[in-house]
């Protein structure tokens, strides 16, 4: 679960394009006509890795981190697609305007103590896509594309991300799996709210091999590195008495990963559909959901540009699914300043790489941070505003 | 003493009690001195601040809103791109951070109540992907949706100046004509006007991309890719990666990789013949100011010569008086440059609507109204006032130095004017110069724009030589005025002066030779052109009806008659047979001349009554050509303008870029054309339709059945066709006639002025003479003498002077009148005129400075009957 | 003469004037025939003789308006030849002051005004300034008049507010050519008057240039100019 929810409906709000997003109760599509993800679903491959343009929101988000030398980065690129209607009836045209593509792109230079960020949004057309069938996607400069393999969530494969931050910073990444790809939630779907909507194909690589160049300061940099990408597919993810969220993906030194999503409720407390999950070495995924996992806010930063007081040290902690015992964590971000303030989208999120400290204050992995809604009330003004 | 503290003391102290006193005694004379600075620098200033707003009026729509590209892609040939160019372009890119921004725009004219209708200016539709165009205009660009703007072909956003000119507010609806079809289009929103961002262009309307092109009937094609790289370390490496990468796909492509750098250069350097011209003539103006205040400081220093001789018996030196001098010339240019700096502005808001307007009819698009003032121009005109009336100082400063102490002074020492003037035999020297290097060939720079430089400096030798050869009238007009003076007394007096001329005489009747030599050239120059436009309209006009799309009056504007529209009007049945003629831009030898499509080529009867500069071989006719096999070139006529240029001539290949590939063509004829100057290669329709794809034309002429009364059928046509542009001929006749004259507007307002100017500078120079010459009136009038008969004698001195002037200024106009239309217009325009002489106007304007000379003479004469033996005030 | 900008002090012991063999021609005409002659300090001299003798190019040599063709000018010791055309300007500003037939007064400047203008050449102070017109203005009698504009005068008054700008900077040698010429006989006598006195009180030198013997009374002597030649002489009655 990403902040891109949020984005999306400010988004579609940006952009005037309203619709309802009250579902029929089981039903397999939703009043305006789109797919609802359904449970115990087979998937086709590499098909599922590509656009599914009969769901109304659709994102590829890869954050991860990089290093030259003794140099660290953290880098993030999203992709988004944002349909208007449920077909893709203007694959061909240059201007259409069936699906809206929006777009981040971010870099931290832990040395530099800079965040590098940018973003974008492109109709439907000769300058933004995704392909339906395949793994492959653009958005003006920046792109990803599977080169190899992927024929099933354990099959080996790689792709190839390019990108980069206006002139400042350019990427070309070539990332291979390094673990199979998992699919969170139960049966095959992960669940966001009430509402039976509010239901998302969710499948993650959550670990992918980087190697490539990464050009900052006028330089080419050989980096190589770990990047965490979640695909994330549904109709509608809103629950309504959703506030914001917390998420982190957490890579372990010893092979395995962590995802957790914490949804707040107005008061401040976790949502119940809140879940946890345990990646073993061998891509076996273990949930914990609410109550079965705690989460601890922490260590306000405030934006000097938005304002938004971010938690960035939060701790959280579950039974270890290997060992069995309780294991309790805290996150060190590397830098404070990784806001994403929202220029374009207008809604501002804190997104940045940390460190992942264990109970003896020892670097157990590495992780990134996602903190959304606290920017005071203006998301949810503009959440309530359709 | 130089340069000394002390010195600088005594000019203020001088400027003080002497200069500032004056001028405030005689406030209206230093009023009207720092009038007519102001007034040279104001002409000067606002032609130049409007050619310049015209030239610079030509932006790209977009920046307004995102600011400035780094480059455009253009089709080299036509005036559209593919969509696909775009997805091209960014392939080829690859991953640099590069936006590219497909633009497509369009005309439209304003119709109906909604909008003015007295003011139905061309609107400029600009069709902008209204998503992407946020990516880098942030929110200067308003919010779209589906509802609101996206996609919609039926809805615009509009100028806050349209907006609030014809009170329109999101949602209203208002009438427009687009390709001849009327649309109505729905108001999404008003742009707004972003402090940090140039000011929205009034006439713009912004949609949506595929909205516009859906609209306008231009689906999948676009007018430009601007491309920006995106800021930042890097951003330099990549603008020329970038730049490297898209010029060497520019052949392969037909794309034209421009920045908008070049852009404005090479709309600049269309024009700038024409706006040379407009220059030198300007310059004219400030110099005949520059004249005047020659004659008016003189006239101030021959005044105040008692009060210099004082000076210097009380010990001023020579030098601090002529520094004083100039320093009073300096002052007065700082007020004259100052108050015409502002005069030039307000009076280029006037004239930059004629001046756009020409441009605009022979150029390109420019969408300016109004001309700022930029603060280079603005110091420009100042330092160009200051050095004016400096130049103008120089002369009378050295006089006033030259003033001896009073212990000296004489009256009637008189001051030695230009040495120069008083050898007229040196004139026929000079004359033979100047007339020697208007043969020299023009100076052309790279792209072949030609500067007739040898032509101007052939004019400014000319002026010199006859100032100098008018000298030779003095004697024997004396010697004939003396012998007169049996019966009329004022004769002899008034002979007995020019028998020994002094400098001042010679200074005023030079100055009479250069503006009524000026005036009357221009008359020429005009005449002439008009002589031969006229002609030329009547041959080239001879069908009932003319129509073009509406805004079709800008130059390269894409508007066309669409196929379906024209052929309705050739199908008519009172229609006999129609013209049509379809003009494309195209990339040739550096520049953007039109390939031209017609049928005229059919009909050799009227090709052999067209103007020829080098007429077709007759041979060569049409019918003969008809049967040239299909393999051949096709056959083409190039404009005079065209030939200048580039060098072509009948016989000559000429190969011009189409979006079917290169073609070759064979040059069959060099025409008259002037209703373009930067070149047209005409060919035949058929393969102009051919290689570009596309059957719309850009006029249509139309001749009816005998017996068809051309009104009813216009205004048949003009119900269907409510924003074309129909007329009759008699009317585009007139219409033609009339740009033709608006064009030259400027020139009659400097006739108006050199006349003006000559008599004001005469009466100046008489007055000075009489003051000089006081002594010599105090014993006139002891003889006996009559303040009448003083006053007749001036005017007949001052009469014999203008007529002096006249006659060796007509020589010199019919001289200029030469060097402009056989020199100058066709080595800077490429235009060939026939030369005429507006005996009307030479006659009138004779008549009318001998009469004011006359009269102007003889009151200052009587003015100066008044004046005292010895008293300088 | 120095450009020193104090207020300037009256004539040192000494000759004023001296001319040693100054001979002019014009053409073939010998206008000054090796004229000789000294003014002492204080000395009024009368320089008569008919129209075209030489008087007018006599005064002019003498105000380094025109040089001599040979021969030595000084005034007040300093020899006129060596100085340059700003030498000669410097001399006129101080030295040496002219009174004209024809006033000369500056249209544009009050009577003050006028008498000041030569003070403001040399640079004297405001203060100096007005203190030394009110003085010179009360000397000559117009100091009533000081507002007055040259052509609020009369002919009277103008050739008094001329005398006192010509007082003004302390020259040594005053020429008045026919001061009194443009003037009716009793104001041409109180002219006359005025400047023999202000010449007993401020010690200048006067070589007048007159037709008058009436008016060469105020005279110690005078020279007779004749062919450009001098003879010096008594009165003839």
């Amino acid at each position: 679960m990403t902040l891109s929810h949020r984005l999306t409906r400010r988004s579609l709000i940006a952009a005037g394009l309203t619709c309802a997003f009250r579902p029929l109760a089981g039903a397999e599509r939703t009043a305006d006509g789109f797919r609802i993800p359904q449970a115990g679903g087979e998937l086709a491959f590499p098909a599922v890795h590509g656009s599914h343009p009969d769901h109304r929101i659709e994102w590829w988000y890869l954050t991860g981190h990089l290093f030259a030398g003794g140099r660290r980065f953290g880098m993030q690129a999203i992709f988004f697609r944002l349909a208007q209607r449920p077909v893709l009836d203007d694959a061909n045209a240059a201007f259409g305007d069936s699906q809206l593509y929006l777009a981040h792109f971010a870099v931290t230079d832990v040395a530099g103590g800079r965040f590098l960020h940018e973003e974008r949004l492109n109709r439907q057309g000769w300058d933004a896509g995704a392909r339906v069938g395949d793994l492959e996607l653009w958005n003006g400069n920046w792109s990803l594309k599977r080169l190899s393999g992927l024929g099933s969530l354990e099959d080996h494969g790689s792709m190839r991300l390019m990108g980069g931050v206006r002139s400042e910073a350019a990427v070309d990444l070539v990332l291979e799996t390094a673990k199979p790809a998992v699919r969170f939630g139960r049966d095959g779907v992960s669940r966001k709210g009430d509402e039976p909507a509010a239901v998302s194909l969710y499948v993650t690589f959550p670990r992918l091999k980087a190697r490539g160049l990464l050009r900052i300061d006028g330089r080419d940099l050989e980096v190589t590195g770990s990047l965490w990408m979640d695909h994330e597919v549904s109709s509608s993810q809103l629950g309504r008495e959703q506030v914001g969220w917390d998420w982190v993906s957490v890579q372990f030194d010893d092979g395995r990963e962590l995802m957790a999503y914490v949804l707040r409720k107005p008061d401040g407390s976790p949502d119940q559909h809140s879940t946890l999950a345990w990646i073993e070495t061998d891509g076996r995924v273990a949930h914990r959901y609410a109550g079965e996992f705690e989460w601890e806010p922490g260590g306000i930063w405030e934006s000097p540009e938005t304002g938004g007081r971010y938690p960035i040290r939060p701790r959280f902690g579950s039974i270890d699914p290997t060992s069995g015992k309780e294991r309790r964590f805290s996150l060190r971000p590397v830098m404070e300043a990784q806001e994403m303030t929202g220029g374009l989208g207008g809604v501002a999120y804190w997104e940045g790489a940390c460190d992942v400290l264990d109970e003896a204050g020892g670097e157990v992995g590495r992780a990134y941070l996602e903190l959304t809604g606290y920017t005071g009330d203006d998301l949810q003004k503009r959440l309530r505003g359709d | 003493m130089n340069g000394s503290p002390a010195e600088a003391r005594w000019l203020v102290l001088l400027l003080r009690q002497t200069t500032w006193r004056h001028w405030r005694r005689r406030l209206g004379s230093t009023l009207l001195l720092v009038g007519i600075l102001a007034h040279g620098v104001g002409v000067f200033l606002s032609i130049r601040l409007a050619s310049r707003a015209a030239v610079s009026g030509f932006s790209l729509f977009t920046e307004s809103l995102t600011g400035e590209s780094d480059f455009l892609i253009r089709p080299v040939s036509g005036d559209s791109l593919p969509e696909m160019s775009a997805r091209e372009v960014r392939q080829r890119l690859g991953a640099l951070p590069v936006a590219i921004l497909p633009v497509v725009e369009a005309t439209a004219v304003e119709v109906a109540q909604t909008l003015d209708a007295a003011e139905p200016g061309p609107l400029r539709l600009l069709g902008a992907d209204l998503v992407a165009l946020r990516n880098a205009a942030g929110d200067s660009v308003p919010e779209v949706s589906g509802d609101v703007g996206l996609g919609r072909d039926d809805q615009a956003f509009v100028s806050p100046d349209l907006a609030s000119r014809h009170g329109l507010s999101a949602g209203s609806v208002f009438d427009l004509s687009i390709n001849e079809r009327r649309v109505s289009l729905r108001v999404a929103g008003v742009l707004r006007n972003d402090p940090l961002r140039p000011a929205v262009p009034p006439h713009l309307l912004l949609m949506d991309l595929p909205g516009l092109q859906q609209l306008v009937g231009r689906p999948e094609k676009l007018s430009r890719l601007e491309i920006r790289v995106a800021d930042g370390i890097d951003a330099e490496r990549w603008r020329r990666e970038a730049r490297r990468i898209l010029t060497s796909a520019a052949s392969d492509q037909g794309w034209r990789v421009e920045t908008p750098e070049d852009r404005r250069e090479a709309v600049a350097k269309m024009s700038r013949a024409f706006r040379l011209n407009l220059t030198v003539l300007s310059t004219l103006a400030l110099l005949v100011g520059v004249y005047l205040i020659f004659q008016a400081l003189e006239a101030a220093v021959v005044r105040r010569r008692s009060e210099m001789a004082i000076l210097r018996s009380l010990g001023v030196g020579a030098g601090t008086i002529r520094r004083l001098w100039l320093l009073e010339s300096t002052v007065l240019g700082i007020l004259g440059g100052g108050l015409g700096v502002w005069i030039g502005w307000a009076a280029a808001q006037v004239t930059v609507g004629g001046v756009a307007r020409t441009v605009n009819s022979l150029y390109h698009d420019t969408a300016t109204r109004s001309a700022a003032l930029h603060p280079t121009e603005a110091i420009f005109g100042l330092g160009f006032g200051i050095l004016a009336s400096l130049a103008a100082g120089w002369l009378p400063a050295r006089d006033a130095a030259e003033t001896p102490p009073a212990q000296m002074l004489r009256s009637g020492s008189r001051a030695r004017g230009l040495a120069w003037l008083a050898r007229p035999g040196w004139g026929v020297v000079v004359g033979l110069v100047a007339f020697a290097i208007s043969w020299l060939p023009p100076w052309r720079n790279g792209a072949g724009d030609g500067l007739p430089v040898a032509g101007y400096a052939s004019a400014f030798l000319w002026l010199a030589a006859l100032s100098m050869m008018a000298g030779l009238l003095f004697r024997p007009l004396s010697r004939w005025l003396v012998g007169m003076g049996d019966r009329y007394s004022s004769l002899v007096v008034a002979g007995s002066q020019l028998r020994r001329p002094t400098g001042r005489h010679r200074l005023a009747v030079a100055g009479l030779v250069a503006a009524t030599g000026m005036s009357a050239g221009m008359g020429v120059l005009v005449h002439s052109f008009e002589g031969t436009l006229t002609g030329w309209i009547g041959q080239m006009l001879r069908a009932d009806l003319y129509v073009a799309p509406a805004a079709a009056n800008q130059a390269g504007a894409g508007s066309v008659l669409p196929a379906a529209v024209w052929r309705s009007l050739a199908a008519d049945s009172d229609v006999a047979g129609v013209d049509t003629i379809r003009r494309l831009p195209v990339e040739y030898g550096g520049r953007t001349i039109r390939l031209a499509g017609s049928d005229y080529h059919e009909d050799a009867a009227r090709v052999m009554q067209m103007r020829w500069i080098e007429a077709p071989e007759p041979g060569r006719t049409p019918q003969a050509l008809r049967a040239v096999a299909d393999g051949a070139d096709p056959p083409a006529w190039i404009n005079e303008a065209m030939s200048r240029r580039f060098g072509l001539g009948r016989g000559d290949a000429i190969t011009v870029p189409t979006p079917a590939g290169e073609k070759t063509l064979s040059i069959l004829g060099v025409y008259a054309d002037y209703s373009d100057e930067g070149g047209t290669v005409l060919t035949k329709l058929d393969r102009v339709t051919e290689w570009f794809g596309d059957d719309g034309v850009s006029n249509l002429a139309a001749y009816l059945k005998p017996g068809v009364n051309a009104e009813v059928v216009r205004a048949r046509w003009q119900v269907a066709l409510p924003a074309a542009s129909i007329r009759e001929n008699a009317r585009l006749r007139a219409d033609a006639l009339r740009v033709f004259r608006e064009t030259f507007a400027v020139t009659y307002s400097l006739e108006a002025i050199g006349v003006a100017v000559a008599v004001i500078g005469l009466g100046l120079a008489l007055a000075s003479l009489l003051v000089e010459r006081r002594d010599e009136l105090a014993t006139l009038k002891s003889i006996g003498f009559t303040r009448g008969q003083i006053a007749s004698a001036a005017a007949v001195e001052g009469a014999v002077l203008a007529a002096m002037g006249l006659v060796a200024g007509l020589i010199l106009s019919l001289v200029l009148g030469d060097l402009l239309i056989r020199v100058i217009n066709r080595q800077s325009f490429g235009w060939t005129l026939d030369y005429r002489v507006p005996v009307g106007l030479f006659i009138g304007l004779s008549l009318i400075t001998l009469l004011t000379s006359a009269t102007v003479s003889a009151w200052v004469g009587a003015r100066s009957a008044r004046l005292k033996g010895d008293r300088s005030e | 003469m120095n450009g020193d900008p104090s207020l300037p002090t009256y004539p040192t012991p000494g000759e004023a004037l001296r001319l040693d063999r100054v001979t002019k021609s014009y053409g073939p005409r010998r206008v000054l025939d090796e004229v000789s002659f000294a003014l002492g300090r204080g000395e009024r001299v009368a320089l008569m003789g008919p129209s075209g003798a030489g008087k007018s190019t006599l005064l002019n040599c003498i105000g380094g308006i025109d040089r001599p063709d040979s021969g030595d000018i000084s005034v007040a010791g300093q020899s006129l030849s060596r100085l340059d055309g700003d030498g000669l300007s410097r001399l006129r500003r101080r030295a040496v002051t002219t009174v004209f037939q024809f006033f000369h007064l500056l249209p544009t400047l009050t009577a003050a005004e006028n008498v000041a203008f030569p003070l403001q050449l040399l640079g004297v102070d405001r203060a100096d300034r007005e203190r030394r017109v009110a003085e010179l203005l009360a000397a000559v009698r117009v100091d009533h008049r000081a507002d007055a504009w040259p052509d609020e005068l009369s002919g009277g008054e103008m050739q008094r507010v001329a005398i006192a700008r010509a007082l003004a900077p302390g020259p040594d040698l005053v020429l008045a050519d026919e001061p009194t010429g443009n003037l009716d006989s009793a104001t041409g006598d109180a002219i006359l008057e005025l400047l023999a006195r202000l010449g007993d009180e401020l010690g200048f030198a006067l070589l007048l240039v007159t037709h008058s013997r009436h008016a060469a009374g105020i005279c110690s002597r005078s020279l007779h100019l004749r062919d450009g030649r001098l003879c010096e002489g008594p009165f003839e009655a």
